[in-house]
């Protein structure tokens, strides 16, 4: 358990380092940009102490990487600034709003993904080259080459022009939660969600088929038929285990990202998420409200890597944590 | 043999369609296997030995085409459905396989799946005495410190200590008949004669029959009552293990024979491997299969393929080769050489 | 007990060994007149060259077959169709705005009256050179890189891995976007930036590929004989390695273009008016209700790109890389 511990915070260690960099770099693309100044320049009722109002406000004067440290020392202690293209909001609870509403997507959209691919890609394992088996990899691959927005402007064309009568499509609100029908949320969560989960399952279902596989014509599966073990319970108790394996850090990847927010569905849907706020950052430049965004996306793909480490270890009794 | 046999094989093919053909791995064998005897099945790798355990164990691939009979204690094993046929794999039926490293899953721990293999087969034993009995049969198998070690996943057992492992796990139900495919070529060769012991002596503890498969003749001595050699997918020469050994009547065996380290020197000969290789078993010479890398050919063995012929009148010992009379005995031909 | 002594055996020094090397050179004679006669009977166990089995367990995938043709006739069509037609990309007719397909306009105008096909073969002609050069740039920068750090291991390896574990803690779609904004004007600027990002995958693969090579008989038999890294790492290893870089050169152009196509969507890639696939459902999202069809054809050309690439490269993964096929 101590060696757990001591693994965790080794973990942690280690990727300061790599997190100071990763935000450094963005912050320095980033700012350079950003010009807070561009606005004001063409705006005739402005003076002089507007500008020194912004300059001082933003450290313009400061070269990048100073005003880098600045940046961090002040997150550090929990203070990620203004947003100033977003009638200067406080940048965390900004995030955070939008978090949540990005993952009314990306936990249901995540449960059914991880339940579809193992099905998908055990049954299409057991059954290797049966017709079933080229329907499932003939899904996926038609899944891992359409670009989200191909596949989200599809559903709308189907589901919100030609079948709009009958389908009757909503767009999402924040009070919809609580005011709206359920047959509302329902309509107005279901074809992001259905983006999310054909474009993620494809890959995932591809890859658990594939682990599934090299499980299956494994030694020890051989051994456990020959002990007289009926089929399923040699898939699903001795090979499915095992066949987990792998996929945890794909989950750990995929969960991270559709909760750090899917800019392409949330953009076409119009959802109010974490996605389409980046995007926005990053055209009008907001340079808080950017890395306020990456940061939190960066501390989610860490904490669900180190996860993701935790029940690999726990799945396979190989690992250890020295 | 008056003996009922255990287990009977009757004119065994097996064949695969692969991307490049149809593969033959098996062509026409028949044996017997009588119940407490070991039987040794020997050849080079392809030469279907491992096939045709596994057909008896019906774990090939959907893909193989299997035709003959194989009769177990009575029944057709290839007429059983799936389900009957579970009853009979790890409960008459145990394999011991090649790789010990590979074969134990590594995800469970070794008592684990010693208990599976009890329970799977008689349910009505409680979990307690599963593990119990896991226990003891690691110590049948000579695993130091039983108790402790029934707790360890494979990866802390050493090779020699999961092969033991494999074949506690074999002997769990007592069967009838062990099928040990290669169960030493991967160990070292210091482990190898303490594993045989091991399977000896659980063979013991069981009366099971054993059919031995492996690549190496000089293993054979001490374990098998009798021999069967296998090249190419058919039966060559088969006989009483003393009879094979110093009286075998087939260039091939005879080959096989001379390329023992141990053996050659014995004989005083020099060791001498088969010159070149295997046959492919898509594509089988006309003939002889062995004619290509046999030092006795001649033209008949082109034309015409030999039958495996009875050598005495019981029709123990059997070869197949056209020369099979005339051929020099082997202790007689290293004599002359060395001479 | 038929294995040919091998050859570490033979410099043992043991007496019983020695006598299989004096063995050793009759041997390999049987052997070798044995070979011919074999050869005339098809008893050998592949008389084929490598390149003849890879072929045929090519062809064997009709499905890559059709792909790779299919690719073709797009990337020639994309080239040519353009040039039979009266209107250039740029060539605006206010008189056809919004115009339906007609016997003139085959997939309709946009909204300022430019030929969407010509448009639409433009933008499949820029997506395609995009990929590919991605798909090129990338390889190369993946392969000296994952070389390097696959064969010396050291400083080289261990910034390989910190920049691959950087990518996964910062997405690489937001780099592309904050990059997208200010530097993805041209078609070749896009394509750096891709390539820049994409590499760590193919380097990660091709050193995996080295470290597994970078131990074996012959290599070490070639370092042995003298020779120095570069000609190792050019000469004895990297042609072992063509295999799974070629497949995963493949598939990258599929990446490539999905990536590019979503750029140019959102508005951070290539700059208008020069259309890409991702462009023009950019231009024609507005009109998802009235006219889906302008976004349904340069949407679909990216799938079908994607798709062909991906069934090739499957197709290769099989004939080329035969220890990765399963069953």
């Amino acid at each position: 358990m101590i060696a757990v511990f001591a693994y965790v915070a080794r973990r942690i260690m280690t990727t300061i380092p790599l997190l100071l960099v990763g935000t450094f770099i963005v912050y320095a693309l980033t700012a350079s940009v950003a010009d807070p100044l561009a606005k004001l320049a063409t705006c005739n009722q402005c003076d002089q102490a507007a500008f020194d109002r912004l300059i001082d406000l933003y450290d313009l004067d400061k070269p990048i990487p100073l005003r880098y440290v600045y940046w961090m020392r002040d997150a550090a202690t929990g203070d990620m600034g203004q947003a100033p293209t977003e009638g200067s909001a406080e940048v965390f609870p900004l995030v955070m709003d939008r978090a949540i509403n990005t993952a009314r997507l990306a936990i249901p959209a995540f449960l059914i993904i991880a339940t579809l691919a193992v099905a998908l890609g055990v049954y299409s394992a057991v059954n290797q080259y049966s017709k079933s088996d080229y329907f499932v990899t003939g899904f996926s691959f038609v899944g891992i080459s359409m670009p989200t927005f191909v596949f989200a402007l599809l559903l709308q064309v189907i589901f919100a022009v030609w079948w709009q009568d009958w389908f009757d499509a909503k767009p999402f609100y924040v009070s919809q939660m609580h005011t709206g029908s359920i047959s509302e949320v329902v309509r107005s969560h279901i074809l992001p969600i259905t983006t999310l989960v054909l474009v993620i399952t494809a890959a995932e279902s591809r890859f658990e088929r594939a682990s599934m596989l090299e499980v299956i014509n494994s030694d020890y599966i051989r051994t456990a038929r020959a002990k007289g073990l009926p089929r399923r319970r040699v898939v699903l108790k001795h090979g499915l285990r095992n066949a987990m394996i792998p996929l945890v850090t794909i989950w750990a990847i995929d969960f991270a990202a559709l909760l750090g927010g899917s800019v392409v569905t949330e953009t076409i849907f119009s959802w109010p998420g974490l996605g389409p706020l980046l995007l926005r950052a990053i055209f009008n430049g907001d340079l808080n409200l950017t890395m306020g965004i990456i940061m939190f996306i960066s501390l989610l793909v860490i904490f669900f890597n180190l996860i993701a480490d935790l029940v690999y270890g726990m799945l396979d009794p190989r690992i250890r944590y020295e | 043999m008056t003996t009922e046999p255990l287990l009977s094989v009757r004119d065994l093919t097996v064949s695969f369609d692969t991307d490049d053909g149809l593969v033959q791995a098996v062509n026409g064998v028949s044996f017997d296997v009588h119940p407490g005897e070991t039987l040794a099945v020997v050849g080079e790798s392809g030469s279907g030995k491992s096939v045709t355990a596994m057909a008896t164990m019906r774990l090939l691939p959907r893909s193989a085409r299997i035709s003959g009979s194989i009769t177990f204690d009575g029944r057709d094993l290839l007429s059983l459905s799936d389900r009957e046929m579970r009853r009979i794999q790890g409960e008459d039926i145990a394999m011991i396989f090649q790789d010990p490293m590979t074969a134990l899953n590594p995800v469970f721990t070794v008592g684990n799946q010693l208990a599976e293999a009890i329970r799977i087969h008689h349910p009505d034993v409680s979990k307690k005495a599963a593990s119990e009995r896991s226990i003891e049969l690691l110590e049948i198998v000579g695993i130091p410190e039983p108790r402790i070690r029934v707790e360890n996943y494979p990866h802390e057992f050493s090779g020699g200590m999961r092969q033991r492992a494999m074949i506690a796990m074999a002997i769990a139900n007592q069967p009838k008949l062990l099928i040990a495919d290669e169960p030493t070529t991967a160990l070292d060769v210091t482990i190898q004669a303490q594993v045989i012991e091991v399977m000896r002596k659980a063979q013991e503890a069981t009366g099971a029959a054993m059919i031995l498969i492996t690549h190496d003749l000089g293993l054979v001595a001490g374990v098998a009552e009798r021999v069967q050699v296998m090249y190419g997918g058919r039966l060559f020469e088969t006989g009483d293990t003393g009879t094979i050994y110093y009286r075998s009547r087939n260039p091939y065996t005879q080959g096989l024979m001379r390329s023992i380290p141990t053996f050659a020197k014995r004989t005083d000969e020099r060791l001498s491997p088969i010159p070149g290789s295997p046959p492919s078993a898509i594509n089988l010479p006309a003939g002889c299969s062995f004619r290509p890398r046999c030092e006795f050919a001649e033209a008949i063995c082109r034309d015409e393929e030999p039958a495996l012929r009875p050598l005495d009148p019981a029709g123990a010992h059997q070869s197949r080769c056209h020369f099979a009379e005339e051929l020099p005995d082997f202790s007689q031909r290293t004599a002359e050489v060395a001479g | 007990m038929s294995e040919q002594p091998r050859p570490e055996e033979a410099h043992t020094g043991d007496p019983g060994l020695v006598t299989a090397e004096a063995d050793a050179e009759p041997t390999t004679r049987a052997l070798s007149d044995d070979v011919i006669v074999d050869e005339r009977e098809g008893m050998t166990i592949s008389t084929r060259s490598f390149g003849r089995q890879t072929w045929d367990r090519f062809r064997r995938h009709r499905l890559a077959m059709f792909a790779a043709a299919l690719l073709v006739l797009l990337a020639i069509s994309f080239w040519v169709a353009p040039m039979l037609s009266s209107y250039g990309f740029r060539d605006i007719d206010v008189a056809a705005m919004r115009e339906g397909p007609s016997f003139r306009h085959p997939f309709g105008t946009d909204q300022i009256g430019r030929d969407l096909l010509v448009r639409t073969f433009h933008g499949g002609r820029f997506s395609l050179r995009i990929a590919l050069v991605v798909a090129l740039l990338t390889t190369f920068i993946g392969t000296v890189i994952g070389s390097l750090a696959g064969y010396f291991g050291g400083i080289v390896d261990t910034l390989l891995s910190q920049l691959i574990n950087l990518f996964l803690i910062v997405p690489a779609l937001v780099v592309l976007l904050v990059v997208g904004v200010r530097y993805g004007a041209s078609p070749n600027g896009i394509a750096v930036i891709l390539a820049l990002l994409l590499w760590p995958a193919i380097a990660r693969v091709v050193r995996g590929l080295f470290l597994q090579f970078r131990d074996q008989e012959f290599v070490l038999a070639a370092r042995a004989a003298g020779a120095r890294p570069p000609r190792i790492i050019v000469r004895h290893i990297l042609p072992n390695t063509f295999g799974p870089i070629i497949v995963n050169a493949t598939l990258l152009i599929g990446t490539a273009i999905i990536l590019e196509s979503t750029l140019s969507f959102l508005g951070v890639g290539v700059t208008p008016p020069t259309p890409t696939l991702g462009n023009l459902v950019n231009e024609a999202k507005g009109a998802i209700d009235s006219r889906p069809s302008t976004i349904l054809i340069p949407g679909g050309f990216v799938v079908l790109i994607a798709l062909c690439v991906n069934f090739l490269g499957d197709g290769l993964r099989d004939a080329l890389d035969p220890t990765t096929r399963k069953g």
